[in-house]
């Protein structure tokens, strides 16, 4: 193992990054999620989004090292993933925006509801992360 | 350097962000496309019609706000909006303290310095709620000029107010004349670049957080002398030349969601309470009355300040009170400061010489349940005991004191004592009372003959002729109060010892000048709720007139009033404790023979009385412990403490938990009809039609169930159309009672003849104008409050908006709400009749206006879910009194020959007791329509109680607030909407959730009749005919939207491709290669 991530180069890094960004946006999302009074519709179906979204990044990364990094089969997975965490964030964007209408006025002391919008940002900028950091390892070369 | 494949593989990366990105925006927007509609002026949609003849002819504007053609004539409305406005404050500034040789009315052309970073930045509306909005005219340019600049920036509420506006030439007026000193005005406008005070000002220092984290100590931040020496050492100088009067201005914010909270002050300003004067308020007080001969004091301030300490100033020669004044009412104060009108107001509430003496206050902030764990459903675990009962106010004080001359029940004790030197004692305890007011003339007021009693089976009124003398030398209008008092049983029923039963003004009278006013007194007000009393059916609770002497009395406020009636009853100054010795001529007294329990025992809408609120009284509830309710048998034994760290009992917490309603599933429901073809009604082919035309029936018949769900779900400000009657989706409402919040410029009804173009020059003006609800409330002007409605309901036909969410009807519970900007008053009995002749004067121009928050909205803190605690009685006479004489509107029937009403009602977030008001059929059905008769439209507040859904619509609810929804059936499908996710019972909605629940099916129609209906009677039938529709249109923010999604699509589509290419360009040069 530490002989095969030795051998790894920034791509590799950059996906793996990734990845585990997108498993604390999860986390964030779950802690969103579970408050009382404040669930999402939709979090079953983001939940796996992101979760395929992972199984693809990491699929990928098995390609890359196969067929190297810019492979249509890579090319393929990271768009999925990309465009997969880019309707996670817009879930929960959509989600939360009269949460938020409603904290930045007539609601701005429900310090519960700060706290549920909070973990909502922190989910929604890791999946955001996470696409960038996917997005900046498709222009390195990588390994052929 | 990067291979081309490699870009192309990021670059689609880049852009399939891009492109996520563009489409989030792009559904977001569609979803809150009414509320983007109405920020940016845009229309998504029109509801359109062709034209048969009989369109825009139920509801009109006056022909001075029409041009000769039928077209708006913008500046007659803003014109009148200005008189309006001026007159509102000019009739609802209450001078609290004059000396008419030293003080006002100041001579035209007097030279006056104003002190008071309010001086420069006034509060004309609250901060957040009902703001005063668009240009406004500056108290100083009131003073001095004769017109005010609306392009100028400096004069708009705010800055998002941006937009077009006539030039000042449009909008002259006559000024006061006056000479203000410029130098302390610049001085202000320095120093407020970073104090950033706003004249729509919040109670931001206040807030609460429901975890006490977030209290912040409030800071009126008014500078002190030293910074204002810093912008202008040498500012004392300028008052040689404007120095015959200094005008010092003292003022507090208000707003919604924001408390002052007791004791809650920032460090170092010498003051104990948030709305005592602070050291640097005094020391302005002290440079004037030290500079100047003539001072007068401005309380710019919708909450009771605490300014005892001004009455005992010798060198303070005037006090007027203003309230929020809106944008022109400076011109109303103007006037009086000016002499061009007399000051003819009294004040709406008791000004305590110390807040906190108000027993309500023992009970005022953040409290939670002990075991708020045992507690499931969100914001359910805060509560609020208010034990001071029917003693609110004036009750409190007047009550009190009566008992002091009277010797009853220890009144007299320390119990309570704030500001009293030893035992309790009314004038140290109360610096103004409850509806006193001066003037710069004088009348008298004289009952002609004796009142005549007019009594039916369930009606007992006295008809007073009321003759009022212009004794003194300036013109002037007369406000006549009339108070009563009930026989007091100790130990019996709480009673007040005086309580305000009607008033009205008269015109303005010149000197020598008499005018008669006819008043009805309707004893309804004066009977007491007793709910231990068992009714001949076996059910308990009703209203009570107790045998023994009733006292009617005409007085200056309710202190008056009441040394009248003690005056009536043989005390003086000389026998007893009276502070002023009455005038027992002012008095009207009879006898009740007998105990009557009939009366008022069956509603004008012929309905049984009882008790409908057990769950509103703590002590009713199995296990709880004992709370003691205030009662003036023994002031001091029952003065309230603070009930702190309660546990809710176990027979509350499914109530707290909101188990109200449970699912039937096995009823047989066959008699209910739905979409049936036997008729085919069309909604607009009832305009006007009564609550009880058969035709409703069947009109409901033709609905689908899913489409009375929706209805009943979806109450604003957009509402779902109901295809099989044809009613179309549209924007139909908005907030607020100081006027509609929509510019003209983007009226809902742009089909309207009358509508405001985008090319005029007044387009961006809001009619959201007027004064706040307590300076409305201190004319005691039935006239005005019913043409204040009026215009309202004028400016509704301008902006197409058919129901308002307003005004506020809540009483004042205490001097510390925050939104008591919104209230009228602490007394129900003014507040409730404003609320009727405002409703009266918006329907006669098809505006519904929909009164809130129904009810006991009595703090900001917690104000989601709150569950406040009160005796039945205390809630009936208190606070829904004033709802009831809104709802019944029994003047109207009489005038109009009709059984007539309020037509509209919001809940408030809070609780009755345990229970949410939304979900509780005593007060949505039993209360509002049993006993009250109301029909029509009954909304949520914002978002709230939408996990309550079959319990709220069974309850009587008639929709919810739902923010920005649109598109629905479609877009915003009630199914799956977020906001319905969640139902407390867990059943999760459907469309045939419903099948086995007769009473759920009978509730949605029930719901849905009372919506339509108030539409029905509304300016919507305006713009309805057989082809009434909605056609969407584009508008720039969403083609801006689509735009970006093709573009980015584009290039991510692009990218793709080029990857695509490169990537076969390079397979077939490795093959060359190889080869």
């Amino acid at each position: 193992m530490t002989n095969y991530l030795k051998k790894q180069n920034t791509t590799f890094w950059l996906s793996a990054a990734a990845i585990l960004i997108a498993v604390v946006g999860i986390v964030m999302l779950t802690l969103s999620n579970g408050v009382k009074g404040y669930s999402i519709n939709s979090y079953a179906l983001i939940l796996v989004a992101v979760i395929v979204a992972i199984g693809l990044n990491i699929t990928g990364t098995y390609f890359t090292d196969k067929q190297g990094a810019h492979s249509p089969i890579v090319a393929a997975l990271s768009l999925a993933s990309v465009l997969l965490l880019g309707f996670a964030l817009g879930n929960i964007l959509l989600n939360r925006l009269v949460l938020a209408s409603a904290l930045f006025t007539y609601d701005a002391v429900n310090t519960i509801g700060w706290g549920v919008f909070y973990n909502s940002i922190f989910a929604i900028g890791a999946f955001l992360t996470s696409s960038i950091l996917i997005s900046v390892s498709s222009f390195i070369k990588g390994k052929n | 350097m990067l291979k081309k494949k490699q870009l192309w593989h990021g670059l689609s990366l880049v852009f399939s962000i891009l492109l996520c990105f563009c489409l989030t925006v792009s559904i977001a927007l569609s979803t809150f496309s009414a509320t983007i509609d109405t920020a940016l002026g845009t229309r998504s949609s029109i509801v359109v019609s062709e034209d048969d003849g009989t369109l825009y002819s139920t509801f009109t504007p006056e022909a001075d706000h029409l041009n000769s053609d039928g077209t708006g004539n913008s500046y007659g409305l803003i014109a009148n909006a200005i008189e309006l406005g001026r007159q509102i404050s000019a009739e609802g500034s209450v001078l609290l303290k004059n000396d008419m040789a030293t003080g006002l009315p100041l001579d035209a052309g007097t030279k006056i310095t104003m002190l008071g970073i309010r001086s420069e930045v006034p509060l004309i509306g609250a901060g957040f709620g009902v703001s005063a909005k668009g240009p406004y005219i500056p108290f100083d340019e009131a003073l001095s000029n004769n017109e005010t600049d609306f392009q100028n920036e400096a004069n708009w509420a705010s800055t998002a107010m941006k937009g077009t506006y006539a030039t000042m030439e449009d909008h002259k007026f006559e000024g006061g004349g006056f000479k203000v000193n410029p130098v302390m005005l610049d001085i202000y406008a320095e120093l407020n670049k970073t104090i950033g005070h706003k004249v729509n000002g919040a109670i931001t220092s206040g807030e609460i957080s429901s975890d006490n984290a977030a209290f912040i100590p409030f800071d009126p931040q008014e500078p002190s002398l030293a910074d204002i020496a810093r912008v202008n050492s040498k500012y004392q100088d300028s008052f040689a030349d404007y120095g015959d009067a200094a005008i010092v201005m003292v003022g507090r914010p208000g707003s919604e969601a924001a408390d002052y909270l007791p004791g809650m002050v920032a460090d170092g300003l010498e003051a104990d309470e948030p709305l005592e004067l602070t050291k640097n308020e005094r020391d302005l007080i002290d440079l004037a009355t030290e500079n100047f001969e003539t001072v007068i004091v401005i309380v710019n301030s919708t909450s009771a300040m605490e300014i005892e300490e001004l009455e005992q100033n010798e060198d303070v020669d005037s006090i007027l009170w203003i309230g929020f004044p809106g944008s022109y009412g400076f011109l109303g104060v103007s006037d009086i400061i000016s002499g061009k009108v007399s000051p003819s107001a009294g004040l709406p509430d008791t000004y305590a010489v110390k807040n906190m003496s108000a027993p309500a206050m023992m009970n005022m902030g953040d409290f939670t349940f002990a075991n708020a764990d045992e507690i499931t459903r969100v914001n359910s675990s805060k509560y609020l005991m208010e034990v001071e009962g029917i003693y609110v106010g004036y009750r409190y004080y007047e009550t009190r004191y009566n008992d002091v001359v009277m010797g009853l029940g220890n009144a007299d004790s320390t119990a309570g004592t704030y500001a009293s030197t030893g035992n309790w004692n009314y004038d140290e305890e109360v610096a103004y009372p409850f509806g006193y007011g001066l003037s710069y003339t004088s009348f008298t007021q004289e009952i002609i003959g004796t009142p005549k009693r007019v009594q039916t089976a369930h009606e007992i009124a006295y008809d007073f002729e009321v003759k009022v003398t212009n004794t003194g030398d300036y013109a002037g209008k007369s406000i006549v109060q009339i108070y009563g008092q009930a026989p007091y049983i100790d130990g019996g029923l709480e009673k007040s010892a005086i309580q305000l039963l009607a008033f009205d003004k008269t015109q303005t009278l010149e000197a020598g000048e008499s005018e008669t006013l006819t008043i009805k007194v309707d004893l309804q007000d004066l009977a007491s709720y007793d709910s231990a009393h068992v009714n001949a059916d076996g059910t308990k609770g009703t209203y009570v007139l107790d045998a023994g002497e009733y006292y009617l009395s005409m007085g200056n406020g309710s202190h008056d009033a009441l040394n009248n009636v003690l005056a009536a009853q043989g005390k003086t100054t000389a026998n007893s404790k009276m502070d002023a010795d009455g005038d027992a001529s002012k008095v009207f007294n009879y006898t009740e023979e007998t105990y009557d329990d009939v009366t008022f025992s069956i509603t004008k809408n012929d309905v049984q009385v009882e008790n409908n609120l057990n769950m509103a009284d703590w002590n009713n509830y199995e296990g709880a412990s004992e709370v003691i309710n205030l009662s003036r048998s023994d002031w001091e034994g029952t003065y309230p403490i603070t009930y702190d760290n309660l546990v809710a009992p176990a027979s509350m917490l499914d109530d707290l938990n909101g188990k109200y309603y449970e699912l039937e599933t096995e009823d047989d429901t066959s008699e209910m009809v739905w979409d049936s073809d036997v008729t085919s009604h069309l909604f607009f082919q009832l305009s006007g039609a009564e609550f009880e035309d058969y035709r409703w029936e069947e009109l409901l018949n033709q609905m689908s169930i899913e489409e009375s769900m929706y209805l009943a779900a979806y109450g604003g400000p957009i509402f779902p159309s109901v295809p099989s009657i044809g009613f179309v989706e549209a924007y139909l409402l908005e907030n607020c009672g100081n006027g509609m919040t929509v510019p003209l410029n983007a009226s809902q009804d742009i089909a309207a003849p009358w509508t405001i173009s985008d090319k005029d020059p007044n387009a961006s003006w809001t009619p959201q104008v007027f004064a706040s609800s307590p300076t409305v409330a201190a004319s005691f002007n039935p006239d005005l409050f019913y043409d204040l409605g009026k215009f309202v309901g004028e400016e509704a036909l301008f902006t197409g908006l058919a129901i308002l969410w307003g005004p506020g009807l809540n009483t004042h519970r205490h001097a510390y709400n925050g939104r008591n900007c919104e209230y009228y008053s602490e007394d129900a009995i003014l507040a409730g009749n404003i609320s009727m002749e405002y409703a009266m004067g918006a329907a006669t121009k098809g505006l519904i206006a929909s009164p809130k928050h129904y009810a006991f909205n009595d703090q900001e803190t917690n104000r989601k879910g709150v569950a406040p605690f009160m005796t039945e009685q205390r809630a009936r006479e208190v606070e829904l009194r004033g709802y009831q004489i809104a709802m019944e509107s029994n003047k109207y029937d009489d005038i109009m020959g009709k059984d007539v009403g309020m037509m509209g009602l919001m809940t408030s977030f809070s609780k009755i007791g345990a229970v949410e008001i939304p979900a509780s059929r005593g007060m949505m059905t039993d209360i509002l329509k049993e006993e009250w008769g109301f029909h029509g439209y009954a909304v949520t507040d914002i978002f709230d109680d939408t996990d309550l859904y079959s319990a709220s619509v069974y309850a009587g609810i008639t929709a919810y607030d739902i923010r920005g929804a649109s598109g629905f059936y479609d877009k915003t499908s009630l199914f799956s909407d977020n906001w319905f996710a969640n139902q407390t019972d867990g059943i999760k909605l459907s469309v045939d959730m419903y099948e086995g629940d007769l009473k759920m099916q009978q509730a949605l129609k029930e719901s849905n009749h009372n919506t339509l209906w108030a539409f029905s009677q509304s300016n919507l039938m305006n713009r309805y005919n057989a082809s009434t529709r909605v056609v969407p249109q584009m508008t720039w923010w969403r083609a801006t939207s689509i735009a970006t999604i093709v573009v980015t699509g584009g290039l991510m589509l692009g990218s793709i491709a080029m990857y695509v290419l490169c990537f076969k360009k390079t397979k077939e040069e490795e093959e060359v290669t190889n080869d």
